[in-house]
């Protein structure tokens, strides 16, 4: 192949430029100028935040305390077990999805996993309150003397991350898994590959760019989550995002919370450097030792009657998939199920159950500032969504086919700001539009981009998933075939990435609408969003008021996607739109 | 350090002091000009009014009646927390669109001296003789020329007396209770140093604002032998637990306490911390560029009428302040005793806080490592 004509086929730095000049404009430069505090001593009590004159480490030097240590720890222990749960509970659910469903049931597999999360994060969290308490639903229905003894400990904390950040997993290994074309497993196995051969070689190798990204969007947040641990994690779950959270806020001291978040990012850096590091040793480990080839050696050929026993195995085998299947979405509404419930609890206290009444969901039309809040997060979550999946994907194009040093500089950034505590995010933005003047002045526009920022890395890292395992010479053939750059990228690499466009608008949509502190940071007059407006009604004692906002919002955005997806599927050229929903 | 990276230092940091000038500079008027005298007095009909407050902390018929005395539109945005709400103020001064915000009267000082607050022309706020003196004239603002309280309430404990039989009458015995086998594992304090911490401080005669290590590390070792071993969740507002019964001893504002109590199992008690506790009261403030000051002033004087004051409390639970609001309220009215937690109470039982970057940084700081120390 000629040099030319692979520039041609190619994206170069062409798609990474949008999505870097983005990112540095709204996320890298506001954040430097936060991060540069770290070199100060903070002035609370004078008109700059922090003194610079005197440029020291000696916030370093405080911010790397023992404190930090221990809870640096246990933060970690608390991602990577929940990283690894995240996964091992998300692949078996994206090969049921996208290999042993399809056509409505895979629809409505997909939606059944997604639509919880548009309830608000803290309503789902603070949902499993109810389910887990001492004098909680599940509790009453068992009958124990001494409670489950999970609410509030450090599996309570596991397991509400768990919760919360499983779609994030899900999503990108499904993606991964549907592009894997059926005829090649059955190619494995014509050609006397066993099952589980097949199963490592051709399935997991499909999955590969998927489990990865995965691992990046479950690992990285969960690391600078605080607000999961403080509802469900009790005492013994102290977390590095509230130490760095609390120095900005309790105490005002933005140069050491600057420090400590500069610490935070290098440390989860260097986890991911090790865990990169570690799995290139694995993988050149199995290639050399080659487990599977001396299982095959070890295990006497079974003859011509295999295939019908496999089958009969498989069988087997698909229908405890889909019973997992069904207890894992049991698990997932479970929490959604009861806010629905509680949404109709007469009483003032959301978890004390008052006797059932429409009480709550006839005062929101009355409640100025709820309504309000809730067309703001609508409105902010679409325009952010379009705006975060069109940057996204060009990212995710760029990550999957650009050289080699466009690819590096791009995925650091996207970590960065993947890694970077909310916190920092949303002083340096807000820091960063003030200085702007009136170009930034509307609360809206403010909320768009700083929820784009956001969401970008999660679009990024699922398109990439699709895309790395897909052959880049289709788009080389379509240049031969004398396709222009347009065309290709309309013709060839769209209708390739469809499906995880999709999964990613879902994903970007489920983070604008979770977004507090940014949010909260940023806003302007007429500009409050729910989830903000959630946790301020926290000081008056969560009430009804919210649990009903929270399922009207989550029913909303489904009946939403429903009816884009719908709109798109009568319209025949965006058929794959549809598709990429249905599997088609 | 190399007196290379010294200087690539020193530079950024003259980049990002610049560009924190740009953010000043731009934020507008200067801060110092302004008499509250000269603010203009008449109230535009059909003009809105911003606020900026906790959610459902207005009552929605006060909101309505005084859009319908005045013609003003009344539009209320929420903030995620108070911390939040001071950082925006801070860095917007001038420049964040809101006409009135509601803040807890400890960060006064700093927005003071931060320039990011207009000064009240109390001339037209008549209303302020009839506030408790509890509420006025507080360390955080001696003259109330830049706040002016909205409402505020205490800390103390709540517990269950089907549980736990004997009331603890100090800070020092309701930490004590901690150890009792029955409240093991059911027991919260409150997520913030500044209550957590500090009320070792009020339960043992030692100055709140204390910068003396030691006494920091008297607080630290008292707890993580007496509370922490014993210790369910931190919690600021463990009204919910407590209504469910899940927890049975807790740390609590008065709000919260009440809510709970009212909800919850009728065993439930509450009492005010002693021998000392805080006292926090949320206070209008003037933001900085206010745009709608005219009807800011008559909104907070309307609310400062003791059956709008009443109607207030009814919504939210919270003592406004008003004296005479309390005659307004309804006979049934539950707990009317925490909701005027500081009746009959000497006024030096309540320490209100103003406290040093110094004292926040030891205060936090030892909130962080008994955390830390917590975990698994």
């Amino acid at each position: 192949m000629s040099g030319p004509r692979r520039r041609r086929g190619r994206p170069g730095l062409l798609p990474a430029l949008p999505p870097l000049v983005w990112l540095c404009l709204f996320f890298l430069i506001p954040t430097a100028l936060v991060a540069v505090f770290s070199a100060g001593e903070s002035t609370p009590f004078s008109s700059t935040p922090v003194d610079l004159a005197h440029p020291t480490l000696a916030r370093y030097r405080e911010a790397a305390s023992d404190t930090f240590r221990l809870v640096f720890v246990n933060t970690l222990e608390l991602s990577v077990v929940g990283t690894a749960l995240c996964l091992g509970l998300a692949f078996p659910m994206a090969y049921l999805i996208t290999r042993r469903l399809s056509g409505r049931w895979k629809m409505l597999a997909i939606a059944a996993v997604v639509i919880p999360y548009w309830m608000p994060f803290l309503l789902r969290t603070y949902s499993w309150r109810i389910l887990l308490g001492d004098n909680g639903i599940v509790n009453s229905a068992l009958q124990l003397d001494d409670g489950l003894g999970i609410l509030d400990t450090f599996a309570g904390a596991q397991l509400g991350v768990v919760y919360n950040y499983l779609p994030l997993a899900v999503l990108p290994i499904a993606v991964a898994l549907d592009k894997l074309d059926p005829s090649l497993r059955w190619a494995g196995r014509d050609l006397g590959a066993s099952r589980w051969r097949v199963f490592w070689q051709v399935t997991v190798p499909a999955a590969r760019p998927g489990v990865i990204a995965a691992a990046l969007l479950v690992f990285i947040p969960l690391m600078g989550d605080y607000v999961t641990p403080s509802i469900l994690g009790g005492v013994q779950t102290p977390v590095v995002g509230s130490l760095i959270s609390e120095s900005f806020l309790s105490s005002q001291d933005w140069a050491l919370g600057a420090a400590a978040a500069v610490l935070l990012i290098g440390l989860v850096g260097a986890v991911l450097g090790l865990g990169w590091v570690l799995a290139t040793l694995v993988s050149r480990l199995t290639s050399r030792v080659r487990p599977l080839d001396l299982a095959a050696r070890l295990r006497p050929r079974s003859g011509v009657s295999a295939p019908r026993q496999h089958r009969a195995e498989r069988d087997l085998w698909g229908g405890a998939l889909r019973v997992f299947g069904a207890l894992l979405l049991a698990t997932l509404w479970a929490p959604i199920l009861v806010m629905v419930a509680y949404s109709f609890n007469r009483g003032r206290t959301l978890n004390v159950w008052g006797g059932f009444g429409t009480r709550w969901y006839a005062a929101i039309p009355a409640n100025e500032v709820l309504v309000a809040s809730i067309g703001v997060s609508l409105r902010v979550a679409a325009v952010s969504t379009v705006l975060a999946v069109a940057l996204g994907t060009l990212a995710g194009l760029a990550l999957a086919r650009s050289p080699k040093l466009v690819r590096g500089s791009l995925s650091t950034v996207l970590l960065v700001v993947f890694v970077s505590p909310e916190i920092v995010t949303g002083v340096g933005l807000l820091l960063f539009f003030v200085s702007g003047g009136t170009l930034f002045g509307d609360g809206f526009v403010r909320l768009v981009l700083a929820h784009s920022v956001l969401s970008i890395a999660v679009v990024a890292f699922t398109v990439r998933a699709r895309l790395a395992g897909l052959d880049p010479r289709l788009a080389d053939a379509a240049a031969d075939l004398g396709a222009p750059p347009w065309a290709i990228l309309r013709r060839v690499t769209i209708p390739l990435v469809v499906p995880a466009v999709v999964a990613a608008a879902i994903l970007a949509s489920t983070f604008s609408l979770d977004d507090v502190v940014v949010s909260s940071l940023v806003s302007t007059v007429g500009t409050t969003t729910l989830p903000v407006y959630i946790f301020s009604s926290m000081r008056n004692g969560l009430g009804g008021d919210a649990a009903t906002a929270g399922v009207l919002v989550m029913w909303l955005v489904a009946l939403s996607v429903l009816a884009l997806s719908l709109i798109f599927r009568r319209r025949g050229q965006w058929r794959a739109f549809a598709d990429g929903l249905v599997g088609g | 350090m190399s007196t290379r990276s010294r200087r690539l230092l020193a530079m950024s940091a003259a980049l990002a002091s610049a560009l924190l000038g740009t953010a000043a500079c731009s934020s507008g008027n200067a801060p110092t000009s302004t008499t509250s005298s000269s603010y203009p007095t008449a109230i535009a009909a059909g003009s809105t009014l911003h606020i900026y407050s906790w959610a459902d902390y207005i009552a929605p018929d006060n909101i309505a009646a005084f859009e319908r005395a005045t013609g003003v539109k009344v539009a209320v945005d929420t903030y995620a927390s108070s911390e939040e709400a001071l950082a925006k103020l801070r860095l917007t001064s001038g420049t964040s669109g809101y006409d009135l915000v509601v803040m807890d009267g400890s960060y006064v000082p700093q927005l003071v001296a931060n320039h990011a607050l207009l000064p009240w022309d109390k001339a037209r706020l008549p209303g302020m003789k009839g506030l408790s003196p509890a509420f006025v004239g507080k360390s955080w603002d001696p003259t109330n020329t830049y706040a002016i309280p909205k409402s505020g309430g205490s800390t103390g404990y709540v517990w269950d007396s089907a549980v736990l039989t004997t009331a603890p009458t100090s800070w020092n015995e309701f930490y004590t209770a901690f150890a009792n086998p029955s409240v093991h594992g059911r027991t919260s304090v409150i997520d913030g140093a500044a209550s957590f911490v500090t009320s070792y401080f009020w339960g043992n005669g030692i100055d709140s604002e204390t910068t003396d290590p030691a006494n920091y590390d008297k607080a630290s070792g008292y707890f993580a032998s007496t509370v922490m071993p014993h210790l369910k969740s931190f919690n600021s507002y463990p009204r919910g637990d407590l209504a469910s019964g899940d927890v049975v001893l807790a740390q609590a504002f008065t709000g919260d306490a009440r809510g709970a109590m009212i909800d919850g199992p009728k065993t439930l008690r509450f009492a005010l911390g002693s021998p000392k506790t805080d006292l926090y009261v949320d206070h209008w403030v003037l933001p900085q560029g206010a745009g709608n000051i005219a009807a800011a002033h008559a909104f907070v004087q309307f609310l400062l009428e003791p059956e709008h004051a009443a109607t207030d409390t009814l919504f939210h639970g919270y003592n406004t302040g008003v004296l005479a609001s309390r005659d307004h309220l309804p006979a049934d009215t539950a707990y009317l005793d925490i909701i005027f937690f500081d009746r009959g109470v000497p006024a030096d039982r309540f320490v209100t806080s103003t406290p040093t970057p110094q004292t926040r940084k030891l205060s936090l700081q030892t909130f962080q490592r008994l955390k830390a120390q917590a975990a698994r």
